[in-house]
This record gives structure tokens, C-alpha cells and sequence, in this order.
């Protein structure tokens, strides 16, 4: 009897410290990774993790609007996009230091996002999905056939970026430092947005907005701050994006690329930060293993597996996780 | 623009539109009913459209396939709602609409799968072959009878939910379930019709789409795609909206083309943001 | 009592917590580590990583090519050393990198068969140059491959946009007329041909008398053909490229106007009339549709014949011209490796490839000093071949190829 109160206790105490640290047990071996690339392991996979890590940041803005604002947009891409071009187009005719292409697609993306988001916003639910579809439609046509950038062959011959320091980014561990950093960045400026007040303000919108809005609070104010917020995050991953892969495309812009982006936030889990994140490496991961593993098949198995997920754990990874560590207690 | 050239457009932006009504209209009555929007819809009209395909390569006559096309494609229908969208009826629409999403994916690489990716064409029945002439305008046969098919399908529908008991149990069952249920009417049956008749007119309108055109396996997602936004700008829920929102869809494509050729497939998506804009809910509220 | 179970039930749970992220953590450390282990094989086998398009609109070439490949390869000694590795390109330029990346790098393939659409095959072009891998492209027929982005390591086996299309103005111009009508897809390759049909014609005195560009995956053409039927003077020919797809539906739509009993024949390129697509078409399109091509199912010499027989034996599907491309791409595969004494290594088969000359299923084959093929260019009409609509070879227009100088179509390539 005795024992088995020490084992509870000394179980607990571990449990609890692993989940308490989690987040930086992950960081640090995310850190740690690229040293056994090479070695232990292919120097692919750092590629696989850089693009993990852009599609995150593009997660943490979409989440605020999605997950805890319950604005679902369907055209998020567009975002993506936009800092993708403006950094391509930047970075090829001005210079190729990525602090320019950061800016101009932080504020490219703000405006946009302030223009677009202004006119969405009155809308809800499915209606606000399809607004931004429709607007994201635009960028993705208007790109498709711009011929200063190359139509739908895209852009090709984007020079290495620059970060000065003398560090150079076109080096893809180096790269993988940097845009691992913005991801943290990203995450903890997302984590402080979202446990402040307008954090919660957000959510009891998400919940009841008539009430809050009786309560006094502009409603319309915070969502479109919401907007505004993820587009700039949607800004500065399709900076890095363009900077890490040397050329853009149209399919920056695509509604398909919209709808991967709500999958990985689903998946995750919603309105939680890390859920997000975990459905973004899950989603990149499965998709690159499984297509190799089943090249003719495997969207169909890809699909199945949203279903499944779906059907069996409708608040994502996060959801499942909670469910399994707090059947004890 | 001369009369000729724009009755040549108002006849083919009509055409473009009942085909979009095809598919429209089965989306907006599954939307409509249950809550739901549909994903899958292109990906079983589609599937509706290779079957259809198949079954006449076995010489089986272009109208009987087109009726044991839909049967079916509906009976595949009853299984996939009662399988997984059952369980989701109570829960966050944009899960059910994710779930439509991934059962889009399967269905058309299924498809894919099976009947390989080649484009191929549904022969048209040889009574509708060949061109009439419309006011001098050279008019298919087969895309008069498509229209006409479209317009009779819109009003069978609407005379169906507006004036018959069932319609009234259908739309009484969107705005208070539980009520409905309380007069002993069963209304997971109900939904499960609804989902297997959306399904399988979707099914006719791959059939007659594919003879209009052809079917390759990319058109599951031009469908559902064109048939959101019809809905979409006609109003959620609103049949007539459906009809409109597709016969302005064509028109805006037929005319756009025409006038911007540059810009021909802005023009759908103009009038889509335009409509919204200005009506946030839709162009029609009521059924 | 009470107390006990207690304790074991949470231990339980705990436990079946910490198994599933243990496997978890298993499974994402083995996933990485057993991968290379598996591609680490004899010193003796031969890898060819293939990048081809598996899903979406041109995943009828994918499959078709892998097999032509394959099929070469069979034929050949090597076929027992040769271990293939297959990624799906999505005909998505990042797609296709991360898969040359993951082929390169962590597969370590010899060799690598590009991806389908131009932009593709450029980045993954680009690529390769910078790792110094032997890339033979299936299609990938963008003229810059052929111009300003050539490379040592770069073949273009199958054809450009160009060679299969601007030859045929010559011929067009002398036998069908003066007056011409161009239509093309609004993208890259649907404007280069119209462009260059246009340059073409107007060099002679000719006149174009319209010129459309339908967006890509338009299904109603009305507008379109109302402007052919509506332009003045009338046009001797309508000609351009529009891709499967919306060639099907606009040849349909082409005679439900009428146009096809006016007699104005359709010229397309790069194979649009293909047997798989004219079988949707139908009558539509019967001896009013005609081609530029680099080959013809009906060609009647020995190698397309016994290429064939044997591809339908061995894919067990039907012959299109993805698989001649496949084909193409195996064999030269094969002959460099026979120069090379069965060594892969990148330099020496470069230098093997680029003096190959032969006889194909399409024909005298032989690469140009900007390392893309020179293949006959025939002119194909729609006719009726033993009850069947299939493309025909009615005119040899000669070898033809991209040139690479600062004059060519996509500018000057320094080899």
C-alpha cells in the first residue's frame, strides 16, 4: 500500500513535469536536430522541418481568427501568397536582404488585410468562408497571368537571401536556425495575444457575440484585429517561404493550399496554439511520407485519414491528447 | 455589341447556367435540409458521370443510364451518410464540412483509381444530335434539351418543397428538428432521403454533363466549386436563389468572356464579391 | 481496497499514455533512420528516381511514361541492377523540389526523370544543375531548358513546345492558306505557339485575322467560335494549342457551330488530336483536325511497330504518347549505359548521351549541342484508320529541333 502511494506520487510528479516542460523538451530537440542531420539522418529532413516550421507561423495567425475568433476563412492563402510575391519581387529587384522582403510584406499584408478584412467581416460562418474565397480567387487569377512574374510558370531566379551579421541564409541549416526563431517569435507573441484581454474577448465572441457586444466591446473592431493579425502572420511565412525556396509560383495563391491550412488547424486541434502546430507537422509529415510510400494512392488514403480523424476525434490531436492523460484524474 | 452577338451570349450564358443549375439545385436542397454543405457533391456527380460512361460503353441506352446511373450513386449516398455524416449531425458545421472535404478526396481518386485518367466523352443519343436554329443562332440540340431538363428539374423541386407535404416537413425540419420529431416524424429518415436524392441528381447531371462536354478527373472540383458559389450568391437555403445564383453565374461568364477576354474568369468572382458585399446573406432569404 | 484499484487504474492509464507517445517518438525517430537504410543497397544497383505528375489533370502521362521507361529498361541487361523510386510531382514546382531533394539526398539516386510541365522541369532543372545530377526530362518541353537555362546535366528526350508546333507554319501557310485564326490557352505554352504561328505567318505576308485565349478548363467555347465565325476576311485555318481537356470540348462545340461543314480545318500542336482524345471527341473531329506531332501511332516503320506490340505486353495499357516519351527516355538511359561499361556515374554518362544517334519508334533521333532532342515533326490528320478515328502522318516535315542561339525561342544556351 505504502508503495503503491510512491509510485502515484513519484508517477505524477514525473507526468506532470513532462508535460509541464513539453513545450521546451520539443524545443530543445528541435534545436538539437539538424546536428545529427548528415549523420544520423538526411539532410532532407531539414527541409521538411523549415517548411513545418513556415506553414506554423502561417497556423498561429490562422488559429487566432479560426480557433479562438470562430472566423473560418477559406481564403487564407491569399496572405501566404501576397508575402511570398511581394518578398520574390522585392528580393529580385531591390535587394536581397530578407529584412526588406519582411517589411514589405508585413505591410502589403496589412493593408490587404485591413482592406479585405473590413469588407469580410460583416459576414459570418459560411458566408465570411466564401468571401475570402472569392477574394483570395482574385489574387490567384490576377498572379496567374501577370506575365511580370512569370504567369503561371511563376517566378524562377530569386537570389539567395541576406540577413547581414555575416551570416549566411542561403545555407539550409542556417536558414532552418532563422525561421525556427521566427516560429518561437511567432508563438510567443501569439500566446501573449491570446491570454490578454482581447484573447478572451475574442473567444467570448467566438461564443455569443451578441452578448459581449452588449457588454460594450466593438465587436467589429476585435475581429478585424483578429484579421489583421493572422494576415501578417500569413505575410511573414510566404516571406520565408519565397526566401528559402528561390522561386514562386501560383500555387502560393490557391484555394487548395486555403483548405490545408484549415485541415492542419482541425487536426491539431483549434483555439489552442500548439494544437495547430502539431497539426501542421502531422499534416506535412503524412503528406510527404505517404506520397512517396503510395505515389498513386495516396490522396485517397490521405483523405481516409481525415475522415477517420474526424469522425473519431472532431477536436484534433489536442483534444485526443487531453482526453488520454486526463482519463486518471 | 450587335443583337446577334448577344443573343449568341444570352443563349450560351443560359446554357452554362442550367447546367450549373444541375448541380446547384441538389446542393442547395442537401445545404438546405440538413445543414449541410456538401463537398462531395462534384465528386458524385462525377462519379455519376464515369458510371454513366461505363454503362453505355456496355450499350446500355443513354436514357436508361441515365436512370440506373443515380440509383446507384444514391444507394452509395445512403451508405456514406449513414456512415459519417450521421454521427456529425449535432456537431460544429465546419467539422461536417471537412468531412465532406476528405470524402471529396476519396471518392475522386476512387475514381481516378478505376477508370484511369484519360478524358473521355458520353455519346449523346442520336435524337439529339445535331443543331436547331434559334433566331438564325446556330443552338445544339442536346444543349436545348439540357436547358429545358434544367428548368422542368427546377420546377418539379420547387413545386416539391413549396406545395407538397414533404416540402413542408423539410423545411419545417430545418428550423425546429426536435419539434418536427415530436409529431412522430423520423427525421434522420428524412435526412437520409434528402442526402440520397441530392446524390443522386447529381449523378444525372454528370451523365448529362459528361455528354455535353466530357468527363476527366478533374471536373469533380469545377463542379462543386461552381455549384458553392451559385448557392452562395442565391442565398443558403434558398432554392430559387440556387437557380438564380447559377443562371447569373453563366450569364456573368458568357457576357465576360465576351466583353474582358482577358478577364473571364474574374467576372465570376466580381459578381460573387459584389453580390455579398451588398447582400450579406445571399440574394433570395425565404425557400 | 478501494484505494488500490484506484492507484492501478490511473497507473494504467498512465502507462497507456506513455506507450502511445513513446511510439509515438519511436515512430517519428525510425521513420527518418530506416528510410536510408532501406535505399543503401548493393554498390551494384542503379537508382532512377522518377518525379512524375500521379494526380490531377496530368496524371494520364505519369503513369504512362513510368511504364515506357520501365519497359526500356526491361529490354535492356540492366534490368535486374535497376531499382526505381517513384514520387508523385503534383506538377507543383515546390512539390517537385522537395521530391528532387528527397530523391538526391536522401535516396541518393543516380539518375533522375523530370517532371511533366514546364515550370516544373525548370526548377527541378535548376536543381540538378546545382547538384550536378543527370536529369532526363519526359516532357518538360520548356524552351528555356533548351535556351538560357540549358545544362550540362539536362536532357530534353520528348520535344518542346516549339518543335512541335512552330514547324508546321510552312506547311499551314502553302496548303491550307494565308488567312489564319489563332485560339490558345491563356498560359504560358497556349501563347508561345499562337505567338510563334503568328511571327510565322507574318514573316510570309499572311494574315491573322483573330486571335483568343480562352483561360484554361473554359468548357463553353460559344464566345470563342462566335468570333470565328463572325471575323473578316474569313480564316483559311483556325490554329494554336489548347489543352486536352478543353480541346475535347471545343472541337465538339467547333462542329456543333457549324464551323466544320464551313470546312476551315483545325490545326493544334504538340499532339492534341491524340487516339485517347479523339476517341472523346468523335465524329467531330474527322478530317478536319489536324496536328503537329513528333510521332503517330500509325508511323509504319519497324521500331514504332515492335515499340507497340511490346509496350501493350508489358504496360498491358494502351500505347499514347507519354509512353513513347517513357520509352525514349529508358533507352537512352540504356545506351548510355552500355558506353559507360554499366557505370552511373553522372560525367561520363552526360558525355555518352549527348552523341547519341538512333532510330525510335518516332523516328531519327539525335540531341543538338543545347542537349535537346532532334526528332522528325510530322503533320497528323484525323481520319478513319480500319473503322477508327486515330491521327494519321500525312506530312514528314523533316528533323526538327529547339534551336539553343540567341535567335531561338528561349535565348542563347552556353554548354
Amino acid at each position: 500500500m505504502a508503495s503503491g502511494r510512491v509510485d502515484q506520487g513519484s508517477m505524477m510528479g514525473w507526468l506532470a513535469f513532462l508535460k509541464k516542460y513539453s513545450g521546451w523538451i520539443v524545443l530543445v530537440c528541435l534545436i538539437l536536430f539538424p546536428l545529427s542531420a548528415g549523420t544520423l539522418v538526411s539532410g532532407f529532413y531539414i527541409s521538411l522541418f523549415i517548411r513545418i516550421f513556415i506553414f506554423g507561423l502561417v497556423l498561429l495567425g490562422f488559429d487566432i481568427l479560426m480557433g479562438y475568433g470562430g472566423l473560418a476563412s477559406f481564403g487564407h492563402a491569399m496572405f501566404f501568397g501576397t508575402g511570398a510575391y511581394v518578398t520574390a519581387i522585392l528580393m529580385k529587384y531591390v535587394s536581397p536582404s530578407i529584412w526588406v522582403g519582411m517589411g514589405g510584406s508585413i505591410v502589403a499584408c496589412a493593408l490587404g488585410g485591413l482592406v479585405i478584412g473590413y469588407l469580410c467581416i460583416r459576414s459570418r460562418g459560411l458566408y465570411f468562408a466564401f468571401l475570402t474565397f472569392a477574394f483570395s480567387q482574385f489574387f490567384f487569377l490576377f498572379f496567374n497571368s501577370w506575365s511580370f512574374v512569370g504567369a503561371a510558370d511563376g517566378m524562377a531566379g530569386i537570389p539567395k537571401p541576406t540577413v547581414g551579421f555575416g551570416i549566411d541564409l542561403g545555407n539550409r541549416i542556417v536558414f532552418y536556425y532563422f525561421s525556427l526563431g521566427m516560429l518561437v517569435v511567432g508563438y510567443g507573441v501569439a500566446r501573449h495575444v491570446v491570454n490578454s484581454a482581447f484573447g478572451r474577448v475574442l473567444v467570448g465572441i467566438r461564443q455569443n457575440e451578441e452578448r459581449i457586444a452588449f457588454l460594450g466591446f466593438n465587436v467589429q473592431r476585435c475581429m478585424l484585429v483578429a484579421f489583421l493579425l493572422s494576415s501578417i502572420y500569413g505575410g511573414v511565412a510566404g516571406c520565408l517561404f519565397a526566401g528559402y525556396q528561390s522561386f514562386v509560383s501560383p500555387a502560393v495563391y490557391h484555394w487548395g493550399l486555403s483548405g490545408e491550412i484549415m485541415i492542419m488547424d482541425l487536426l491539431g486541434g483549434m483555439g489552442t496554439l500548439i494544437g495547430p502546430l502539431i497539426g501542421t507537422a502531422f499534416v506535412i509529415y503524412l503528406g510527404d511520407f505517404l506520397s512517396s510510400w503510395m505515389h498513386e494512392t495516396w490522396l485517397m488514403v490521405l483523405g481516409a485519414l481525415y475522415v477517420i480523424a474526424i469522425l473519431f476525434s472532431p477536436d484534433g490531436i489536442m483534444g485526443l491528447m487531453k482526453r488520454i492523460t486526463h482519463r486518471g484524474t | 455589341m450587335s443583337f446577334d452577338l448577344f443573343l449568341t451570349n444570352l443563349l450560351y450564358g443560359l446554357t452554362i447556367g442550367s447546367a450549373l443549375i444541375l448541380i446547384a439545385s441538389s446542393l442547395s436542397i442537401i445545404f438546405g435540409v440538413m445543414g449541410v454543405v456538401n463537398f462531395a457533391h462534384g465528386s458524385l456527380s462525377m462519379l455519376g458521370a464515369y458510371l454513366g460512361y461505363s454503362l453505355i460503353l456496355w450499350k446500355v441506352n443513354f436514357w436508361l443510364a441515365l436512370v440506373i446511373s443515380p440509383l446507384i450513386v444514391g444507394g452509395i449516398a445512403l451508405a456514406i451518410e449513414g456512415f459519417t455524416l450521421r454521427p456529425l449531425y449535432s456537431k460544429d458545421p465546419l467539422l461536417q464540412f471537412f468531412l465532406t472535404y476528405g470524402l471529396a478526396m476519396i471518392i475522386g481518386n476512387l475514381v481516378l483509381y478505376f477508370w484511369g485518367a484519360d478524358p473521355h466523352g458520353i455519346d449523346k443519343p442520336l435524337s439529339l444530335q445535331g443543331p436547331v436554329s434559334i433566331a438564325g443562332i446556330f443552338y445544339p440540340k442536346f444543349r436545348l434539351f439540357v436547358f429545358i431538363f434544367s428548368a422542368v428539374l427546377s420546377i418539379v423541386l420547387w413545386l416539391f418543397i413549396a406545395r407538397t407535404t414533404w416540402g413542408i416537413i423539410l423545411r419545417a425540419g430545418i428550423h425546429n428538428r426536435e419539434l418536427v420529431g415530436a409529431f412522430g416524424i423520423n427525421m434522420s429518415t428524412v435526412y437520409t432521403f434528402v442526402f440520397a436524392l441530392g446524390s443522386a441528381l447529381a449523378a444525372i447531371a454528370g451523365v448529362i454533363l459528361g455528354a455535353m462536354r466530357n468527363i476527366n478527373p478533374a471536373m469533380d472540383l469545377d463542379l462543386v466549386v461552381g455549384g458553392l458559389i451559385a448557392v452562395v450568391i442565391g442565398g443558403l437555403g434558398s432554392f430559387r436563389g440556387a437557380v438564380l445564383g447559377a443562371l447569373i453565374i453563366g450569364l456573368s461568364e458568357s457576357f465576360g468572356a465576351q466583353l474582358w477576354p482577358g478577364f473571364s474568369k474574374f467576372s465570376v468572382y466580381i459578381v460573387m464579391v459584389a453580390i455579398l458585399l451588398w447582400r450579406p446573406e445571399g440574394l433570395i432569404k425565404e425557400v | 481496497m478501494k484505494k488500490r484499484e484506484k492507484a492501478r487504474s490511473t497507473d494504467l492509464n498512465r502507462r497507456e499514455f506513455l506507450k502511445t507517445m513513446a511510439g509515438l517518438g519511436a515512430a517519428a525517430a525510425i521513420g527518418p533512420l530506416a528510410a536510408p537504410a532501406i535505399a543503401r543497397g548493393a554498390d551494384r544497383t542503379i537508382k532512377i528516381g522518377m518525379i512524375l505528375p500521379y494526380s490531377g489533370v496530368w496524371s494520364a502521362l505519369g503513369l504512362r511514361a513510368e511504364q515506357g521507361a520501365r519497359y526500356a529498361v526491361s529490354l535492356s541487361k540492366y534490368r535486374d541492377r535497376v531499382k526505381y523510386i517513384v514520387e508523385d510531382s503534383r506538377e507543383d514546382p515546390a512539390v517537385c523540389v522537395e521530391k528532387a531533394q528527397k530523391l538526391v539526398e536522401r535516396d541518393e539516386v543516380d539518375i533522375i526523370i523530370g517532371p511533366a510541365a514546364g515550370h516544373t522541369a525548370l526548377a527541378v532543372s535548376e536543381y540538378c544543375k546545382g547538384k550536378k545530377k543527370l536529369m532526363l526530362l519526359v516532357y518538360g518541353g520548356n524552351v528555356k531548358i533548351s535556351g538560357s537555362n540549358c545544362s550540362r546535366y539536362t536532357f530534353l528526350c520528348g520535344h518542346t513546345t516549339y518543335s512541335v508546333s512552330a514547324p508546321g507554319v510552312p506547311w499551314m501557310f502553302e496548303n491550307l492558306g494565308k488567312e489564319i485564326f489563332l485560339i490558345g490557352n491563356d498560359y504560358s505554352s497556349g501563347r508561345d505557339i499562337c505567338s510563334w504561328f503568328k511571327a510565322g505567318y507574318l514573316k510570309r505576308g499572311g494574315t491573322v485575322v483573330g486571335e483568343v485565349y480562352p483561360a484554361l478548363g473554359t468548357s463553353e467555347f460559344a464566345p470563342f467560335l462566335s468570333q470565328i465565325q463572325h471575323a473578316k476576311p474569313r480564316p483559311k485555318v483556325v490554329a494554336g494549342f489548347l489543352s486536352a481537356s478543353d480541346t475535347i470540348n471545343f472541337t465538339k462545340q467547333y462542329a456543333e457551330f457549324g464551323l466544320k461543314k464551313e470546312g476551315i480545318p483545325i490545326v493544334s500542336s504538340i499532339g492534341s488530336y491524340s487516339s485517347m482524345n479523339v476517341d472523346a471527341i468523335g465524329e467531330a473531329a474527322e478530317e478536319i483536325a489536324y496536328d503537329i506531332h513528333h510521332w503517330a501511332p500509325t508511323l509504319p516503320h519497324k521500331e514504332n511497330i515492335e515499340f507497340m506490340e511490346g509496350y501493350q505486353k508489358f504496360a498491358k495499357m494502351d500505347v499514347e504518347d507519354s509512353a513513347v516519351l517513357g520509352y525514349e527516355v529508358g533507352t537512352t538511359i540504356t545506351y548510355a549505359l552500355d558506353q559507360t561499361g554499366g557505370d552511373p556515374n553522372n560525367e561520363k554518362l552526360a558525355d555518352a548521351i549527348a552523341k547519341r544517334q538512333w532510330v525510335g519508334p518516332r523516328g531519327k533521333c539525335s540531341f543538338a549541342p543545347n542537349h535537346c532532342v532532334m526528332h522528325t515533326t510530322y503533320v497528323r490528320q484525323v481520319k478513319r484508320v480500319k473503322g477508327k478515328l486515330a491521327p494519321v502522318a500525312i506530312v514528314n516535315l523533316g528533323l526538327q529541333t529547339t534551336p539553343g542561339d540567341a535567335t531561338g525561342p528561349g535565348g542563347q544556351c552556353k554548354l
